[in-house]
């Protein structure tokens, strides 16, 4: 066997037939296993993957009886693998038919053991897609930032995407980097183990010809959950590698134990006031204008998503930071929903106002109105020194290198 | 230009209304040897005297009235009313700056400006004859009859306490005189109507005897050239008649003289303030209603500027404004034509039977026929400024039909409106003259049409009001030779549109009496929506018990659906104006009907902009009237424009479910004027034993669904709200399970995108066309309803899911929970936009279904339209007796 795919796999009835069927109909002419691993699925994903039956190539299945979330479920696909090659996806991606000959292919170019080959993911033509997905798999870079990438070049642990990667399994196996398995998320999992293989040497190679299909639909109210975890295992991988803070601006976040103080300065808000209301509003408020923009196609609302999804992740981090029961936890969250929601809203209905961009059906009229009600009017010299220190506050660059 | 001296000897004829005193100043001008007597110092004529005396202030008008006006023998004479005009008179003497502090009684103050003044006192002996003299004067607005005038535009009703309370006021001014006189110190000339319509001679005789002015030997009265005429008719005598039997005691003047807090108003007032309803539209709104309310609270302040305002008069109507035709081949009208117009909210139309073949027409008031071969003979007949020929099309309009089109015809001065054709009525409709195409429900100005049935002008101009089906006339290009300019349809080079007229001041109608107590609903438009929906429920509920009239305030945006039909099922007084009258008017057409209708609560159902906006003015104006608002959301939409001033104007706020109420309180409605009431669903028409097995069979043929598959359906609106992708997503997810299939029949904003994307996946599970009326077929076929809406209030489409006892999945959003958990028939999504949990729970919705009857007998006991509707009842009006019965 040169080739094993390790396939975790959990809930996801609707896509892993697909996935199957696509490996089916590789263009591979050497023996390959997948190994599948099941992870405590109640859909109907368990009966399909027993009831597949491959014809040019074996499937291992591997069942979880409880969610151990897919890092553990991959660490018992490497254990249980054969292949002299692992490749990694995910129970969304349907790999093209070339996908596995090109990954053989790369290696076979680059045989020496501390190369990964990563592959390429696009939307699937026969996937329901908006324009939210096209961000974060564009611009916003928030799933994932082919966008900056050029083929065959080398990149960092930053791109270890599990959607569509390949090692040598000696790699893992010999130096016994698996995957950590603390993480209870699908999030930061892959990144955490490629920046340990990183240290000891791995380079990962971007070959786009090793195509995958991505049949996850998203919209904003999946996607903002979704960066609610992500923020949350941001938190988890710092605890774990002190020395990583400065890449993912925690530094910033810190500094927000004292928003409430700030919020004081700032906001209307007085002494005792009950900040829940109002963030939960914005809240509500921003996921409703975001969702009535997901089907139009907008060279501004990029920019609204992304803040908008940053907003999600950062709460998340938040959440994970101040845990449940601390004092200062409900007040910060607050604080960081009025702070950095205000300013997102505010600042998209200042690009608004003279685009083409249509009206949101959420009344921004209202909305800015009581926007104004929150924030105080800053005299011009305060704002000006808030404007300085934002942007002369040290910052690091976005990714590793 | 004569030369301006002042004269020596001046004359006031003192009178009060209708004691001939025209009259004789047109005997004496004819003398020309007394001045030419007129009222030169009326208030309300004051501008037009102004302008004829090219004078811009008192004093200068005063020197010119006085030097023009008198004969060269230096003889002036004016006529002046008694009662509120001479102090009016007085008051505007005293502001001459020439006579600034100047102290003295009003009559020294007089002989100083009038040398040589002397009063002429004209009265009238039967004081019965010249009150019902002067309300039919204010009627009609016909005060003087000249030889070859026209007639009277409409005919005067006859009401006692008018006449009653005329006969008062005029009593009240003549003593105004006889106080004058008498602290003047003075002994008038008396002279009697009934004498002077007797010999007209020596009462001018008398006249100049009196004033001391010599009299010509060969003098006589040349009675030829005074050209009024009496007015006094057979009518008057039957008006007397009918005054005397309605008085159990004989009339006697001096004992009915109002000395109350009317003193200070004119006649016309006094008319309004009886309640009296002048079929000569008097200007009103709300500056009667301040007057109303001021007199009431027995202090009268009348500022000039308000009282001019009040009686400034409106254009007199032809009566009847609108002449149906019957084109009938028999001399028998169809019935249903004749409901038809009987139906209509406009009172004033005329019926016209018209036989070509026989030649014959007839009004079907009087049922008398006459020759009428041609349209030329058949004008004779025609009452109505504006003429509709009666078509199979006009029997599909509604029943406000006329009266919106006539309100765009007065206030744009048009000479047509009509609707766009639909195509099964095209070859029916009505040919414009001139025009290529057929049109429908043309309604036309008489005076454009020659009796050749051709235009009689070169410049017409039109305007499309909104067809039934269409909410945007488009398509208007073809025809030929009219040029279409938005709206308008214009032929002739100078067609223009004109400046749009104030409402108000060109409809004027009282109600058909109605013993219900009246609401008016107010929505943005009548689309195909929840509440809309709901409120056509509620109105079906309550009609029997409570007149409703409906207003739609803004134009209906394409792609909603068509909501008119539901609420016409109910209530003939639906009003769309915005399918006719102008833009500018809409706002006003809420005060029009509040005037109308005089309803005891304003509804409004749902919100828009424009009641908003108005609010604080209808609150002031109309305090009485209880203000109900409903929003359906707690957190988008209209409750973000709620603030403690804004609640203060609205009596009651009515919310489906505690989140609404709650967000009402929060922001500034007291809590008790909050109040709870749940949507109800009709349960006798949400009932699935309407639909047997081989009905739901035959409907989902129709609707091209597998039969043999469970129904799973999207039947909101293709909003972003509604969150339609999540439901193509769902429809994708499940594409390869044989046992079900998807439904969407749904319209809206997002319907194009949407399409776009079906193209591309090419779902062969999905089937989407657009919304279907009657719902509760789109139920039948139904197994699941799924409803994956990002907020809501209380969705409706949930509860007659319910009703008809198919099972839901939800969001948690508005009261979905609530109500699901109270009826046990389906599944609450925790997150919204999870298509994932979305496919778990209709999977195991499909392996273990609740109890359809089980969920429709929990449906009934708790969301029953019937009970829900008392519920509003005793929310919109409370102090009704209507809630008991």
């Amino acid at each position: 066997v040169v080739l094993s795919v390790i396939l975790p796999c959990c809930n996801r009835a609707d896509s892993v037939g697909t996935v199957l069927r696509a490996l089916d109909q590789q263009t591979l002419d050497q023996p390959f296993e997948v190994v599948a691993i099941d992870d405590a699925s109640t859909d109907g994903s368990l009966e399909i993957l027993r009831g597949f039956h491959p014809e040019s190539y074996s499937l291992k299945l591997l069942e979880q009886k409880e969610r151990q979330g897919p890092a553990v479920a991959r660490n018992r696909g490497i254990k249980a693998s054969a292949g002299d090659l692992l490749l990694f996806i995910g129970d969304d991606i349907a790999p093209a038919p070339s996908m596995l000959e090109e990954h053989l292919r790369m290696h076979g170019r680059h045989p020496q053991p501390e190369v990964s080959i990563l592959g390429k993911v696009i939307w699937p033509d026969d996937l329901t897609r908006n324009t939210l997905m096209n961000h974060i798999c564009g611009l916003g870079s928030q799933q994932f930032s082919y966008m900056g990438l050029q083929d065959g070049q080398e990149c960092g642990p930053r791109h270890f995407y599990t959607a569509n990667i390949s090692t040598k399994s000696s790699l893992l196996k010999t130096s016994g980097e698996l995957f950590d398995e603390t993480f209870p998320h699908p999030a930061f999992e892959d990144f955490e183990v490629a920046y340990r293989l990183h240290k000891r040497g791995m380079k990962v190679l971007y070959h786009a010809s090793a195509l995958g299909r991505h049949y996850h639909y998203h919209n904003i109210y999946s996607f903002a959950q979704r960066q609610l975890k992500v923020g949350q295992m941001r938190v988890h991988l710092v605890n774990l590698h002190p020395e990583l803070a400065k890449f993912h601006a925690l530094f910033d976040l810190k500094w927000l134990q004292y928003y409430p103080l700030a919020a004081r300065l700032q906001m209307r808000i007085r002494p005792g006031q009950d900040m829940h209301p109002t963030a939960d509003w914005l809240e509500a408020t921003v996921l409703h204008m975001a969702s009535s923009y997901e089907w139009r196609p907008h060279v501004l609302l990029d920019d609204f998503f992304g803040r908008v999804l940053r907003y999600f992740l950062d709460k998340g981090s938040l959440e994970a930071l101040y845990s449940e029961g601390s004092g200062l936890r409900n007040e910060v969250l607050d604080t960081h929903t009025i702070y950095s929601l205000t300013r997102t809203l505010r600042r998209f209905f200042h690009l608004a106002k003279g685009s083409d961009l249509g009206p949101s059906p959420v009344s921004p009229g209202s909305v800015e109105e009581r926007i104004d009600g929150v924030w105080a009017p800053l005299p011009w010299f305060v704002s000006r020194a808030l404007e300085s220190w934002n942007t002369h506050w040290p910052r690091f660059p976005e990714g590793l290198p | 230009v004569r030369v301006t001296e002042i004269p020596d000897r001046c004359y006031w004829i003192c009178s009060t209304p209708r004691t001939g005193s025209q009259f004789l100043c047109e005997i004496l001008k004819t003398t020309g040897l007394l001045g030419t007597p007129e009222e030169y110092f009326q208030r309300d004529h004051c501008s037009l005297l102004f302008e004829r005396f090219g004078a811009f202030d008192y004093e200068t008008y005063l020197n010119k009235v006085l030097g023009q006006t008198s004969t060269p023998n230096g003889v002036f004479g004016a006529k002046v009313m008694g009662g509120p005009y001479l102090e009016d008179f007085f008051r505007q003497l005293r502001a001459l700056p020439s006579q600034m502090g100047s102290q003295g009684s009003n009559p020294e103050f007089a002989a100083e400006l009038f040398p040589g003044l002397r009063y002429i006192w004209l009265t009238r002996r039967d004081k019965l004859r010249q009150a019902i003299s002067l309300s039919k004067a204010l009627q009609t607005g016909v005060w003087q009859s000249h030889v070859g005038s026209k007639e009277s535009l409409c005919s005067p009703v006859f009401s006692w306490e008018a006449v009653n309370q005329l006969m008062g006021r005029l009593a009240l001014d003549e003593t105004t005189w006889q106080e004058y006189f008498t602290s003047a110190g003075v002994e008038p000339l008396s002279l009697v109507y009934e004498d002077l319509i007797r010999s007209p001679e020596s009462t001018v005789r008398r006249i100049l005897e009196y004033l001391d002015i010599s009299i010509p030997s060969d003098w006589s009265l040349d009675g030829s050239r005074s050209r009024s005429q009496r007015l006094a008719d057979d009518e008057s005598e039957r008006w007397v008649e009918a005054f005397r039997r309605q008085t159990r005691t004989p009339p006697v003047p001096e004992a009915t003289a109002s000395q109350g807090p009317t003193a200070q108003l004119g006649y016309e007032h006094l008319l309004i303030l009886q309640g009296w309803r002048p079929q000569q539209p008097i200007a009103i709104g709300k500056h009667l209603v301040r007057l109303k309310r001021s007199a009431q609270d027995g202090v009268v302040r009348l500022t000039e500027r308000l009282l001019m305002r009040v009686t400034r008069p409106g254009k007199a109507w032809p009566s009847p404004h609108i002449s149906v035709i019957f084109l009938s081949p028999s001399l028998k009208p169809q019935k249903a034509w004749r409901e038809w117009l009987d139906a209509q909210t406009l009172d004033s139309t005329q019926g016209l039977l018209w036989c070509r073949k026989e030649s014959l027409a007839c009004d079907l008031a009087d049922e008398d026929y006459r020759s009428a071969e041609g349209f030329g003979e058949l004008r004779g007949l025609i009452k109505g400024r504006y003429v509709c020929f009666m078509s199979p099309y006009l029997l599909t309009r509604e029943a406000s039909y006329l009266e919106t089109n006539l309100a765009a015809l007065e206030t744009e001065e048009l000479d047509f409106t009509c609707s766009e054709s639909p195509p099964s009525y095209l070859s029916g409709g009505q040919r414009l003259p001139g025009a290529a195409s057929h049109f429908q429900g043309l309604i036309m100005n008489v005076d454009a049409l020659s009796d050749e049935l051709t235009l009689n002008r070169s410049d017409i101009l039109g305007k499309v009001t909104a067809p039934p089906d269409s909410p945007d006339a488009s398509g208007w290009e073809t025809h030929e030779p009219f040029r279409i300019t938005g709206d308008y349809m214009l032929f002739g080079k100078r067609a223009r549109p004109k400046r749009v007229r104030d409402l108000k001041t060109q409809m004027a109608f009282s109600a058909k009496p109605d013993d219900r107590p009246t609401v008016l609903v107010c929505l943005p438009f009548l689309a195909v929506g929840g509440a809309e929906q709901l409120a056509a429920n509620v109105i079906g509920e309550l009609s029997a018990t409570v007149r409703f009239v409906v207003l739609a305030t803004d134009r209906r945006p394409p792609g909603l659906g068509d909501g008119r039909p539901m609420f016409r099922h109910h209530t003939p007084l639906v009003y769309t104006p915005a399918d006719a009258v102008h833009d500018r008017l809409l706002p006003d057409f809420i005060n029009y009907l509040i005037d109308r209708y005089e309803p005891q609560c304003l509804y409004i159902a749902n919100g828009s902009s424009r009641i908003y906006d108005r609010l604080p003015s209808l609150r002031s104006e109309y305090p009485k009237m209880r203000i109900v608002n409903q929003v359906y959301d707690d957190r988008a939409g209209w409750i973000n424009r709620y603030n403690t001033k804004w609640a203060h104007f609205i009596d009651a706020h009515i919310g489906a479910n505690q989140k609404i109420c709650q967000a009402y309180t929060e922001r500034g409605a007291p809590s008790n004027s909050v109040h709870l009431v749940h949507h109800g669903v009709d349960c006798a028409k949400f009932a699935p034993s309407h639909f047997p097995e081989a009905c739901c069979r035959e409907l989902k043929e129709r609707f091209e669904l597998p039969t043999d598959r469970k129904i799973i359906s999207f039947l909101s609106r293709l909003h972003p709200q509604k969150r339609p992708f999540d439901f193509v997503e769902l429809a994708r997810q499940m594409q390869h399970d044989p046992s079900v299939f998807f439904f969407m029949a749904a319209e809206g904003p997002l319907g194009e995108a949407l399409e776009k994307t079906l193209t591309q996946l090419r779902l062969t599970n999905l089937r989407l066309r657009p919304f279907h009326r009657p719902n509760t077929e789109l139920l039948a076929v139904s197994d699941i309803v799924v409803l994956p809406s990002e907020h809501e209030g209380m969705p409706l489409v949930v509860l007659e899911s319910q009703a008809m006892g198919r099972s839901v999945i939800a969001t948690d959003v508005g009261n979905t929970a609530e109500i699901l958990s109270n009826t046990g028939g389906g599944r609450v999504l925790s997150a919204i936009g999870q298509v994932g949990s979305m496919r778990m729970e209709v999977q195991s919705l499909l392996l273990d279904p609740p109890d359809p009857v089980m969920v429709r007998k929990a449906a009934r006991s708790h969301y029953d339209i019937k009970k829900i509707a008392k519920d509003y009842l005793s929310v919109l009006l409370p102090s009704s007796s209507a809630v008991d019965r």
